[in-house]
């Protein structure tokens, strides 16, 4: 199911408001861009302090382009404000 | 590196004439500027100084090193000796306000060092040299090679500084060179993935004393591109690296882009105010060598790196705002 424009504001926000996830998004973003994310996401898969549910979350993130495109628009976009 | 002979040839040169060409020439040049230090721009420098404590320099050439540091807020410095004459007599040169921090000696008796401008700068808590467990050093590992990471030759070291509002660290770092036998590129290359695999790491963990980690130093990069097995593995987990407004190399008798500071898209790459260049002190310096018809290119360049480095200074500002 797509998710609504509200949930994916909702998404964008709270990744900008955590410091550590609005800087891991842009760097899967920059890497994804490249086509070079393969390195990254088998180190963080391979990471024995990451628990399975954020793994996943992140590996979800990741195979998501256009997810990562629009968040990292958002994220640039709000730069300003924050 | 071993040391550079001493060349055999007589050359005297006048520091305030040398002085001012190096200040005209960072100042006129074209593509040779450096900003002036502002209140809310840090200037972060790399320079590899060639065997500093070890040759024997003149205190005209101490003083022409620390006059190219002191257009700069924060310096990190590589190939300092466990003998610290040399990066003393440049501390002693500088501006009273410089402070310096320095690593125990490691592979090939070589310390790394940092100074930095004590008003501008704040050193925070944590400094040491980078750790990996043994545990962990299976996971330093090449696709398609069986060579395993043992640990480095010279630890990189770590030093946390903020600026304004900018907190980060620096991870100062010379890397292995060796030679270009297959089983040392190997051991370079994973030298350079496992600063890339700490920094990764540093940088996603929520506990980390600081995230914002800059790599810098000499990775002995031949060629900031992708194809190159050393830039490979730096970047191989979302590290960038900047390009120099100039494109001029690092290194003074070639071509090869040894010297590189990297760091991660988001709050560091934001600070970034794309000012990044190398300032190729060689192009000042030492103009009647240069001209002199009985000297050669060669001698000149046996010169300049036994009295100042085979390495020239790079650079990159940050807004810490």
């Amino acid at each position: 199911m797509l998710r609504t424009l509200q949930e994916n504001l909702e998404s964008f926000e709270a990744i900008n408001q955590d410091d550590v996830t609005r800087d891991l998004v842009l760097r899967m973003s920059a890497l994804s861009q490249t086509g070079k994310l393969g390195p990254f996401l088998f180190e963080l898969t391979h990471d024995a302090e990451l628990d399975d549910m954020t793994k996943g979350t992140l590996v979800e993130i990741a195979s998501d382009q256009s997810f990562l495109l629009a968040v990292e628009d958002y994220l640039h976009r709000t730069e300003i404000v924050h | 590196m071993p040391p550079f002979p001493k060349p055999r040839f007589d050359y005297t040169y006048d520091l305030p004439t040398e002085l001012a060409a190096l200040r005209n020439y960072r100042k006129q040049k074209p593509g040779r500027a450096i900003p002036a230090k502002t209140k809310d721009h840090l200037l972060v420098a790399t320079w590899n100084i060639a065997n500093l404590g070890v040759q024997d320099r003149l205190d005209s050439d101490y003083a022409l090193i620390a006059e190219q540091i002191g257009w700069f807020d924060l310096v990190a410095v590589q190939e300092v000796n466990d003998d610290i004459r040399g990066i003393k007599a440049i501390h002693d040169r500088l501006s009273k306000r410089y402070d310096l921090l320095f690593s125990d000696a490691s592979g090939n008796r070589e310390r790394q060092a940092f100074l930095y401008d004590s008003r501008k700068v704040t050193r925070l808590r944590e400094v040491g040299r980078l750790s990996i467990p043994p545990s962990q050093l299976p996971r330093i590992k090449l696709p398609g090679s069986t060579t395993a990471f043992s640990g480095f030759d010279r630890g990189p070291y770590l030093a946390s500084f903020g600026s304004g509002a900018f907190r980060f660290s620096l991870l100062n770092v010379h890397l292995f060179y060796g030679s270009d036998d297959p089983a040392d590129l190997d051991r370079r290359t994973l030298e350079t993935f496992a600063v890339a695999w700490w920094a990764d790491k540093t940088h996603r963990d929520t506990k980390s004393y600081v995230g914002d980690i800059v790599p810098l130093g000499d990775f002995n990069l031949p060629k900031a591109a992708p194809g190159d097995r050393i830039f490979d593995a730096l970047v191989a987990l979302g590290l960038e690296v900047p390009p120099h407004s100039s494109q001029i190399a690092s290194a003074i008798a070639s071509d090869n882009q040894y010297d590189q500071i990297a760091f991660f898209p988001g709050a560091t790459m934001t600070r970034f105010t794309g000012a990044c260049n190398v300032f190729d002190f060689d192009g000042a310096l030492f103009q009647n060598l240069w001209n002199d018809p009985n000297r050669t290119e060669s001698q000149f360049r046996q010169y300049v790196r036994f009295h100042l480095s085979d390495h020239r200074p790079l650079w990159a500002q940050f807004n810490t705002t």
